[in-house]
């Protein structure tokens, strides 16, 4: 391959993973609830977006 | 019935793109399952399904921040603001079936009690990983890295994480004056060794910033002068 068609090529890749992950994230906001991993980076979260916290209690709290 | 009615519930999922869930919940009897995520097999809990069991063992005690007697309804929802101060909660009161719905509509009361825009998740992702990223940095003295990363979270956009970064950077800043300042005091001892290691690692990990560049000036001039002397 030349210069340029490796340059194409590559170009074309990454357009195509770009989309990729795209819909891949997408598919995942969809297909469940995030839930995040500690109550600071919860509050950070919902700072930064300006969005309420839903603290889902479950069971019985250790 | 949480988990097999409400936290499934494709309405709420979709819903849930304007809120930041947690999960006040003790046990794995639920079991976990394997899923893919970035095209790699992962195993993840089978309810709480971007978490590890053990993930969600850690945000077990959460719920004792807002309760404070030894009973309540299980599921409890409490909603907090954005700064984790509780608006209200509903406790018990989901009928089988029609929980996910109340939990929508107190979703969208919550909404209504916190007004401005709102930013996506992905928007939020996007910005967040340099800033992780810097200020795991920063925390390592790999300042190089750190100034890089948090240079590029402070052009996010989202304004709570620009403000953190530009602190973060500050903060590095400082770090970069008070070893130049310390530099040029050894020099003026003259205590040329000392100067000499403080001024490579300002033009080795702080040149971005402006003492980096300065400790690379002063410091060709001292190998000048050196090399002159000899
Ligand atoms: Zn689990």
């Amino acid at each position: 391959m030349t210069r340029l068609a490796v340059l194409i090529a590559s170009a074309a890749a990454a357009v195509c993973s770009a989309q990729e992950s795209d819909e891949t994230s997408k598919k995942s906001d969809l297909s469940h609830i995030v839930w995040a991993r500690s109550w600071e980076a919860a509050v950070r979260e919902a700072a930064a977006r300006n969005v309420p916290i839903m603290v889902m209690i479950v069971s019985n709290t250790g | 019935m949480v988990e097999s009615s409400i936290i499934p519930d494709k309405t709420l999922i979709e819903a849930s793109a304007d809120m930041v869930a947690i999960a006040s919940v003790v046990g794995r009897e639920h079991g976990s399952a394997e899923s893919i995520e970035d095209g790699r097999t992962v195993t993840r809990c089978k309810v709480y399904r971007n978490l590890t069991c053990d993930e969600h063992q850690q945000t077990s005690s959460i719920g004792l921040k807002f309760l404070n007697s030894g009973s309540f309804s299980v599921p409890t929802v409490i909603w907090c603001d954005t700064l984790g101060k509780e608006m209200f909660r509903r406790g018990g009161n989901y009928g089988s079936g029609a929980g996910a719905d109340q939990i929508v509509r107190d979703l969208s009361r919550a909404l209504d009690r916190i007004p401005g825009e709102r930013r996506s998740r992905a928007e939020y992702e996007t910005h967040v990983q340099p800033l992780d990223e810097g200020e795991r940095a920063f925390t390592e003295r790999r300042w190089n890295d750190a100034i890089k990363m948090l240079t590029s979270a402070k052009n996010g956009p989202l304004p709570a994480l620009t403000k953190a970064a530009d602190e973060k950077l500050s903060e590095i800043r400082k770090i970069g004056e008070r070893l130049l300042l310390e530099a040029q005091a050894y020099l003026e001892i003259p205590e040329v060794e000392s100067a000499r290691e403080r001024l490579k690692l300002l033009s080795e990990q702080f040149i971005a910033l402006e003492c980096g560049r300065k400790a690379a000036e002063l410091l060709k001039s001292l190998d000048e002068a050196q090399s002159k002397k000899r």
